[in-house]
């Protein structure tokens, strides 16, 4: 295989959804599934067939793969044979970047453990362990079937087999106090990692969380509160040495995400498994979206006859491109780069935002707008969702 | 033709749910104008509307055949007519067209405001006055102790009440044949030129205008050419009918009788209540006394919630207005709330009944700005000019003199409930003009500017008094008074829809509630909202709304951005039906709930 970078050739990332938890987090409002029983080897030969359709859909123009992440669900339950298996089928489609960027999710429970070197061997280079929380108490809560010592246990083997390491934790959790969170936080980033995500405990529809918070089994923060608590977390990381690059995401120098960056950056990416979104590249230089059927048995069904489990297929407009964009790319702390935004979405930066808003905004310190960039500043990035609804054009 | 002596034309006053309808029920039924098939409950209230609030919006009449003991067969006409204050003229229009009327109280409750009020019209109209007992069936039931207070507070003899229930038909007989005894038939001659009184008229997808008539002189037939003296407009009768309450044409109605036409008008408001209508060829030479063109009394803006409705509220409008031409409606655009109508009525009640028929019949979303009457600005120029609309009102340096409407009301309430009543109507700028004591029941005269009243009196009268507390009035005068703009600014500017016209006394207190209320109702956003009620330049009173401080997802979304993208797009087409103050966004409801003020 030729592994040389070829300037010509568009990036795209890969993402493999494993849909199979052990038990169902009841703040989790993925598409995971629990199911005792499954033909889990007719769902590996479906990823394959899957991968082999999406190929064919591609139009011809050469492809070179940038990152490969696993998520889920719970991928560190796949046998590591599938993730080899996985990986060497992408492989045979496509050119493989030499600076392929492979993660994979893993909980940190014992059983996962003794397949971390299986996962290095198949060729994944970068871990995230779902560590949540650094108490028992909480991790009870949040439904975890991890003990803390689990997690510092699984890190530490992982620190020593992947170069990359990271992290994820949960905050904004129920009679968590400020002071809770720094000492919390502050030795999170002491343990073996290069990378951690801080995800702020939302209460999703449908999860049952949503159920307990309405009948009040317990009560979350208040909006101060969660902004103390980010602001915080801004504050900490910097100390420790990690770069806030995204709203949730920090990350030592040269130890970002690359796959998540395709997101954020909005570069194409398949989707592969159920439940996964794609945007993939197409002809005009536009965007398709694809998205595979959620639940496990109907999209094998669907894997079975049509050779893919699509489940909707649609152009992307040139408008919500830029919506999309604009979304993904303003959480990232650098911005957007108005010259790339224009590449990648075909839109004129320009008409996709509200040159009145935006210049509105500026004045009151919550953006940065340049010649080049959009970006927002300190005091804008909490408001992210606001200042969308009033800078974005289309609707 | 039927022999004037033969006739007897009534109608029926009563309070909301005293019986009326049921009484209207049962005597067609006994005259056998529908089979127990075809009764329903209610048969004269035809509206959704009416049926639902108990309430008659529209005249009705029957002519039911009754054979008296006397041997002799009688048409009895009887007029159901709209029972409501908004309505007092129309209701004075279908008295005028009978000799008699059926005084319906509940033996369980007694003598109401609205009881009162339309009784004193039915005397107004040298009415022969019958006095009926209802519900006598339940045992709550108190004719000795109700007969002695419609003697005290109306002033008319209970000795022959005749006590009856609806609901069972017991004693319905005797009321038949007291209104074949001791109601004066029509007066009429029959030989003189037509001269007939127009009742009440609607529209009908069918059969265009039908026209509700008494024929005083003469005789209407197929074919004639008609003239309606208001206008002077011409029509050609096309059908002669009457209501069994069937529909049942006849070739011609002559004095004394009561039945409807069409003459394929188009439009109600040329068919105005309470008109004379004449033969064109031999008119006759006067036209009835008593009529009025209807006069609005309360306006409010109406705006469509969703912009893009405006055009749909306009047709919806003047759909309604082919049915009901005392409403009237101009358009009107207000920077806050857009394109609308400013639209006036006879009074609260019916601007109630326009809103929801509005809503209902129409499907229309829409914002209503605070009711508002009419008042009277003399100039510092001495030019003098009506205000409808607060907005409209000149710098107050122009302003010479305003007078604002006052009304006499009546209250009727069980005397456990009378001090908050009466510091209710204190507190609205009342003066007390008459306090009687009938049993344990009090009966209050005020004068109350209609400016308070149109606010929120009917929901604290109704909430102090537990619903017990019954209420009627009339318009009685213009006064001089203290009046000023009372402006609500957000971040600087005035909102015209918030604007209200206030007496000097209240406005610190209202601008404080109102900004108070605002705060509670305007959504955080991006910068500090400042809320300051305002008389001319003074600010009054003020309230903030902090900035939002955090309103970000700190989760990931393995790549599914679609969702977001939706949800921002839905987030946009919200902020749309939102109305914007300068930077600031409004939602709607805000508009709404800041109007109904004091409820807590």
């Amino acid at each position: 295989m030729n592994k040389k970078n070829n300037p010509l050739l568009q990036q795209i990332s890969i993402y493999i959804h494993w849909p199979f938890c052990l038990s169902k987090c009841p703040y989790c409002d993925f598409n995971s599934h629990v199911r005792t029983n499954f033909d889990y080897k007719k769902m590996i030969s479906a990823y394959i067939s899957e991968i082999h359709s999406i190929k064919n859909f591609i139009h011809d123009s050469p492809l070179e793969i940038g990152s490969i992440f696993f998520g889920g669900g719970t991928p560190s339950l796949m046998p590591p044979k599938f993730v080899e298996k996985i990986i060497s089928t992408l492989e045979r489609y496509w050119k493989f970047s030499d600076k392929l960027e492979i993660s994979l999710e893993a909980n940190p429970n014992s059983v996962d453990l003794v397949k971390f070197n299986g996962f290095k061997n198949a060729g994944v280079n970068r871990l995230s362990l779902g560590v949540q929380a650094l108490n028992d108490k909480d991790l009870k809560f949040l439904g975890r079937s991890h003990t803390c010592n689990e997690s510092l246990k699984a890190l530490d083997i992982a620190s020593k087999i992947f170069k990359k390491t990271s992290i994820d934790l949960i905050y904004g959790r129920p009679k968590q106090s400020t002071s809770d969170w720094e000492l919390e936080l502050s030795s999170a980033l002491k343990l073996p990692i290069n990378h951690i995500s801080l995800y702020q405990l939302t209460i999703e529809k449908g999860t049952q969380f949503f159920t307990d918070a309405r009948d009040k089994k317990f009560i979350m923060p208040n909006e101060n509160y969660q902004n103390t608590m980010f602001n915080i977390s801004n504050i900490i990381t910097e100390q420790a040495g990690f770069t806030s690059y995204e709203i949730s995401n920090y990350a030592r120098p040269n130890f970002t995400c690359k796959h998540n960056l395709t997101y954020w950056l909005y570069k194409p990416y398949i989707g592969i498994g159920p439940g996964a979104h794609g945007r993939m590249p197409a002809k005009d230089g536009g965007r398709v979206a694809t998205r595979m059927h959620s639940k496990p048995e109907t999209w094998l069904d669907a894997v079975c006859s049509n050779g893919h489990g699509i489940a909707q297929k649609s152009a992307i407009s040139a408008k919500e491109r830029a919506t999309e964009a604009l979304i993904l790319g303003l959480r990232l702390t650098e911005g957007i780069n108005k010259k790339h935004f224009e590449t990648n979405t075909g839109v004129k930066f320009n008409d996709a935002v509200i040159a009145s808003e935006i210049k509105r905004l500026e004045e009151k310190n919550y953006i940065v707008n340049s010649e080049q960039k959009l970006k927002l500043t300190k005091h804008g990035r909490p408001l992210l969702n606001s200042i969308l609804s009033h800078i974005v054009a289309y609707e | 033709m039927t022999k004037l002596s033969h006739i007897r034309n009534f109608s029926i006053v009563a309070h909301i749910d005293h019986g009326k309808s049921t009484l209207a029920d049962r005597l067609i039924q006994v005259c056998g104008g529908l089979d127990d098939r075809e009764m329903r409950s209610q048969v004269l209230d035809s509206m959704d509307l009416e049926r639902e609030r108990g309430i008659t919006i529209k005249a009705q009449t029957v002519r039911l055949k009754y054979k008296s003991k006397d041997g002799i067969e009688y048409i009895l006409n009887l007029v159901d007519t709209p029972g409501h204050v908004d309505f007092a003229y129309e209701v004075s229009r279908s008295l005028a067209a009978c000799e008699g009327s059926l005084l319906v109280v509940d033996a369980t409750q007694g003598v109401e405001a609205q009881t009162l009020a339309n009784t004193y019209l039915a005397i107004d109209s040298d009415h022969e006055i019958i006095p009926v007992l209802n519900k006598i069936d339940l045992p709550s039931a108190e004719p000795e102790r109700i007969k002695r207070q419609i003697d005290e507070v109306i002033g008319i003899d209970s000795s022959n009440a005749i006590t009856i229930s609806a609901k069972t038909g017991q004693g319905v007989e005797f009321v038949l044949e007291a209104l074949v005894n001791r109601l004066p038939p029509p007066e009429g001659d029959f030989n003189r030129p037509l001269k007939a009184m127009l009742v009440d008229s609607w529209y009908d997808s069918y059969l265009g205008v039908v026209i509700l008539l008494r024929i005083v002189d003469g005789e209407i037939t197929k074919g004639m050419n008609i003239k309606m003296m208001s206008s002077g407009n011409k029509h050609n009768v096309e059908q002669v009918g009457i209501f069994t309450p069937k529909t049942i044409n006849v070739d011609s109605l002559s004095a004394g009788e009561i039945g409807f036409i069409t003459a394929s008008i188009k439009d109600v408001s040329d068919c105005e209540v309470g008109d004379t209508i004449t033969n064109d060829k031999n008119p006759t030479e006067e036209a009835l006394p008593g009529f009025k063109a209807t006069q609005p009394v309360v306006f409010c803006g109406l705006f469509p919630s969703d912009s893009a409705e405006y055009e749909r509220l306009r047709e919806s409008l003047s759909r309604l207005r082919l049915n009901d031409s005392s409403f009237v409606f101009e358009a009107e655009s207000s920077p806050a709330l857009g394109f609308g109508f400013r639209c006036g009525f006879l009074g609260l009640l019916h601007l109630e009944i326009v809103q929801e028929r509005l809503e209902r019949e129409f499907s229309l979303e829409l914002v209503a700005t605070a009711p508002s009457v009419i008042y009277r600005l003399t100039l510092t120029t001495g030019e003098a000019i009506e205000l409808h609309n607060p907005a409209d009102m000149p710098d107050p340096t122009r302003i010479d003199t305003i007078e604002e409407p006052w009304i006499k009301a009546t209250i009727i309430v069980p005397d456990d409930y009378l001090g908050p009543v009466l510091s209710l109507c204190e507190e609205k700028r009342g003066n007390q003009v008459e306090l009687t004591y009938v049993g344990n029941r009090a009966m209050v005269v005020y004068n109350l500017p209609l400016n308070e009243v149109v606010f929120d009196f009917y929901d604290r009268l109704k909430s102090v008094s537990r619903g017990y507390a019954s209420f009627d009035y009339q318009i009685e005068n213009y006064q001089r008074s203290d009046l000023v703009k009372l402006n609500i600014l957000i971040n600087g500017e005035s909102v015209d829809a918030l604007a209200m016209i206030v007496h000097r006394n209240y406005a610190e207190s209202r601008g404080r509630a109102l900004c108070q209320r605002l705060k509670g109702l305007i959504p955080r956003q991006l910068f500090k909202i400042a809320i300051q009620a305002a008389i001319g330049g003074k600010v009054i009173a003020r309230e903030t709304v902090s900035a939002l401080r955090k309103d970000v997802t700190a989760k990931c979304y393995g790549g599914d951005v679609s969702r977001k993208r939706k949800l921002l797009e839905r987030q946009k087409r919200g902020k749309k039906r939102m109305r914007q103050i300068g930077n600031v966004e409004i939602p709607q409801e805000a508009f709404l709930a800041a109007l109904k003020m004091d409820k807590e």
